[in-house]
């Protein structure tokens, strides 16, 4: 897949991870894993990416004598959800057209 | 490898980013390698699966210096209120006078050229209309004096003329190098 569409995508799997409820790095890759393979290398510039845009805010809370950052996605990242669900119905007729679909009219 | 290495290495190779940002990518790394241990993944396994540390602290690095502007930011060092308040401090009460003064030296020095050198003229024209007087005669003294009074004030016409250029000079150089400290003072 092209790197800057594979890009959109990652980051807007992360925040539809979150959507169903804050999470933290070890817990996202596994969710996200039946769906796409993602590496401990790539999560982390996606969150410091939904971070620095506001998609996300973070905060830590103590467990097992650690401090883990829990993600929680904000109204802005559902926002973005709904925009790339938006952009995706407008490339499905494209890919339609391109892949010559019955539904296509001329 | 044991994980507190792996984290190490990490560590030391990440390079183009703040104190801040690094000690939070070790911290990601942290964390996800307990969780996973947690998980019942056995430690140099772990470890394995998250590849090189200096891959990784590479590719941090480089998407770092990206040359974007924002991590030109991240760069500069910034210093405490604290520090910037007592140096403005020192900068006014010790700095400006001195400023003040050497300026002033400047002009005082400018200005005893001037009449030294206004003195001097006047001595040259005073000279020559002696000798003018001296050895031609047919010249009136008098008019010899006013003659040479009128060039006195022609001579100290064009050096005032010149006075304000060195002045407007002085004052430019000033400008810039106001200029320069300000600049720096932005860096900061």
């Amino acid at each position: 897949m092209d790197v800057q569409l594979k890009r959109g995508f990652l980051d807007v799997c992360v925040l539809s991870v979150l959507r169903k409820g804050e999470s933290y790095g070890y817990k996202i890759i596994a969710d996200i894993a039946p769906y796409i393979e993602m590496a401990e290398s790539t999560l982390y510039p996606i969150l410091k990416r939904l971070e620095s845009g506001k998609f996300v805010v973070t905060r830590r809370e103590h467990y097992n004598g650690r401090l883990r950052k829990y993600y929680i996605i904000t109204e802005k990242g559902h926002q973005k959800i709904a925009e790339f669900l938006e952009d995706m119905d407008e490339f499905f007729k494209v890919y339609k057209f391109i892949s010559g679909g019955r539904d296509y009219e001329g | 490898m044991k994980a507190k290495k792996w984290l190490k290495l990490l560590k030391k190779n990440i390079k183009n980013t703040t104190y801040g940002e690094k000690q939070s990518i070790v911290w990601y790394y942290e964390e996800m390698i307990n969780d996973k241990i947690e998980s019942g993944e056995d430690e140099e396994k772990v470890v394995e699966s998250l590849g090189n540390p200096n891959d990784i602290a590479n590719k941090i690095s480089e998407e770092s210096g990206d040359g974007e502007q924002k991590n030109k930011t991240y760069k500069k060092r910034s210093y405490p209120i604290w520090a910037i308040i007592v140096l403005g401090f020192f900068g006014l009460t010790v700095g400006l006078p001195l400023f003040i003064s050497w300026i002033a030296v400047i002009i005082s020095f400018g200005a005893v050229a001037i009449s030294g050198f206004a003195v001097a003229i006047g001595g040259i024209v005073a000279l020559l209309g002696s000798i003018i007087t001296a050895f031609f005669p047919f010249v009136d003294a008098k008019l010899a004096l006013i003659g040479g009074a009128i060039t006195m004030i022609g001579v100290g016409l064009i050096l005032i003329g010149l006075f304000y250029y060195i002045t407007k000079g002085m004052v430019y150089i000033t400008k810039i190098f106001i200029k320069r400290l300000l600049k720096k003072g932005d860096e900061v």
